[in-house]
């Protein structure tokens, strides 16, 4: 393979293409593959059902199958109620496990289930994860501007709602800090997709939740200054992927998101930043709270290397870019 | 045409939902008595292949004989010689046969013995319930249905073991009872497949067979499919091996660099 037909994979392969090689066809041609999507979601007790009657011998005890069960549960994380077996019901919708517990107890104890079940609260829980992918491919939003579009006020019913949706597995919570206070962001679980028939998509960056809603925020930050950014941006002569490019008139951005613990690879990114043959204007190192802000620029500053190009870089929060 | 897929994470469930004999299986839900020999397998031959998967485990070649030997004593024990209704001895008969043999303290032996009771606990200790069970699943019915392995949740080693303990199986279970044929009968998908092909175990001094034996069972109607996260890491015996590549979304010019060299 010559180096123009390499520079052209390069160039196709991370615009999400495909390259496929087959002995059989030596000219290249366009091939289509039409896309399908199945149901990933199948609950653990389908599995256990179908497993039971290839291998019945496994299952003679009938406290066999709840241990199953129980040990598929906690293998998975989350609270026993939300996994696979959970099944919404828009009356409930807004409580714990532990509350619908109670409430299926009294409604047992006062034979009277219809009338209690419309005192129940007036909003159903699952509108703010509704709202937060009513844009699959874009949830990127922040817990408060997530209320806000949901129109959800109360104080009260924010926190219910919110502990509803982490404690039945729809939810994941992190926290980053802006300014002095601190933000809260929602990552979407599979759980929470399948419930509201969602694909999870896939997205232009790379790493964890956090890692891909810093990325798309700061993305969304630069291109209200005029920036044009790409994500997973790939220095054609290092080879190195950085998180984010972005370039205005000359200009050049690149920006890492910090999110681990381990700053030390931070640093290594920095030194592979610096090292390609375009030496950016600017390199933006975003990380999620203060202590780890501080900590990176003591190391910084104390890297010989590192500290010559001081003027070049800027370690910041997260939550600066987030308006 | 069976399908078998090792699947990392539990996303591969929706076979469950096309096809009325698929199988979906959480790692901790498999048996396999690694002791016992496929059908038509020799005893023999399975003893050396099994041998191979527990020296995965980072064991010595002589450590790995030691394991062999013992094996060997532990079938003529037990009275095992390798037919499907006989009662096989398990893994953990062996740790505790291991356990119980004594050498001199400053022997190779004595040395070699400890490494193989530190593996072999460590197995039980992960995938007890896995491995010491005296029968396991029928390979024959496991390869009539559309079977799907879940390996989430459980450690990197465990993966391998039964991982590579299954695909052993159904290769030399081909090769034993296979006709070459050019047609497809079992096909093996196998997700994050540079943890089982590893290409600096390919280079060590004593590689896996596993390698030489996906070229022999090509002939018998045997496919594979692998999907891999870092091509630069997996075995040369699978690039090669491999008639189509496909290659999608590079984080890193070292891969492409490497993608580019393999279809060239």
């Amino acid at each position: 393979m010559n180096k123009d037909q390499r520079d052209h994979l390069a160039r196709v392969l991370g615009t999400g293409k495909v390259i496929v090689r087959d002995p059989r066809y030596p000219e290249p041609f366009l091939l289509t593959v039409p896309f399908m999507q199945f149901d990933d979601n199948v609950p653990d007790n389908e599995v256990l059902d179908r497993y039971e009657k290839f291998i019945p011998e496994l299952f003679t005890d009938p406290q066999d199958r709840t241990m199953i069960l129980d040990a598929l549960r906690r293998q998975r994380g989350l609270p026993a109620q939300a996994v696979g077996l959970l099944q919404y019901s828009p009356q409930t919708a807004h409580q714990t496990p532990r509350q619908q517990q109670s409430q299926s107890t009294k409604q047992s104890e006062e034979g009277s289930s219809s009338e209690t079940a419309s005192k129940i609260g007036s909003i159903d829980s699952l509108r703010p994860l509704r709202i937060q992918l009513s844009n699959p491919k874009n949830p990127f939003l922040t817990e408060s501007e997530i209320f806000d579009a949901a129109d959800i006020t109360s104080g009260s019913t924010k926190a219910t709602s919110k502990r509803w949706l982490i404690e039945h597995g729809f939810i994941r919570e992190y926290k980053i800090q802006r300014k002095k206070s601190f933000l809260s962001v929602w990552e979407p679980l599979a759980l929470g997709y399948s419930q509201l028939r969602l694909t999870k998509p896939q997205y232009a960056s790379k790493g964890g939740y956090l890692h891909q809603f810093a990325a798309h925020r700061i993305k969304k930050f630069l291109v209200k200054q005029g920036y044009d950014v790409a994500l997973e941006y790939m220095f054609p002569d290092t080879g190195k992927a950085v998180d984010l490019w972005a370039k205005r008139e000359g200009e050049i951005i690149v920006g890492e998101i910090a999110i681990g613990p381990a700053l030390a690879r931070e640093l290594d990114n920095l030194y592979k930043d610096l090292a390609g043959s375009v030496l950016p204007d600017r390199l933006i190192v975003a990380t999620v709270d203060g202590k780890m802000r501080r900590d990176l620029e003591k190391l910084i500053e104390l890297d010989l290397y590192l500290s010559t190009f001081r003027d070049k870089i800027s370690v910041k929060l997260i939550g600066d870019f987030i308006e | 045409m069976a399908l078998v897929v090792l699947a990392e994470k539990r996303n591969f469930r929706f076979p469950i939902r096309l096809s009325e004999s698929a199988v979906v299986v959480p790692w901790n839900l498999y048996r396999d008595n690694a002791l016992r020999n496929p059908p038509s397998v020799s005893l023999g031959s399975w003893c050396n292949e099994s041998s191979q998967r527990i020296g995965d485990f980072d064991l010595r070649f002589a450590s790995q004989s030691l394991f062999l030997e013992l094996l060997k004593e532990l079938h003529v024990e037990h009275g095992f010689t390798g037919e499907y209704w006989q009662s096989c001895p398990t893994l953990a008969d062996l740790y505790q046969k291991v356990r119980k043999k004594r050498y001199p303290l400053m022997s190779h032996q004595a040395r070699h013995r400890e490494s193989l009771e530190n593996r072999l606990s460590g197995i039980l200790h992960h995938a007890g319930d896995v491995f010491a069970c005296n029968r396991g699943i029928d390979l024959k019915k496991l390869l009539d249905h559309d079977f799907i392995l879940e390996l989430d949740g459980t450690i990197p080693e465990i993966k391998r073991l039964i991982l590579s303990l299954l695909l052993s199986r159904i290769l030399l279970y081909r090769i034993a009872t296979g006709e070459r044929t050019p047609h497809l009968r079992t096909l093996v998908i196998v997700d994050e497949g540079q943890n089982l092909f590893r290409r600096q175990e390919e280079l060590s001094d004593s590689p896996s067979t596993l390698g030489h034996l996906i070229t022999l069972a090509r002939e018998f109607g045997c496919g594979i499919v692998v999907g891999v996260q870092n091509i630069r890491d997996v075995s040369y015996a699978l690039t090669s091996n491999c008639a189509h590549k496909i290659g999608t979304g590079f984080s890193d010019m070292r891969d492409l660099d490497e993608f580019c060299r393999i279809i060239a």
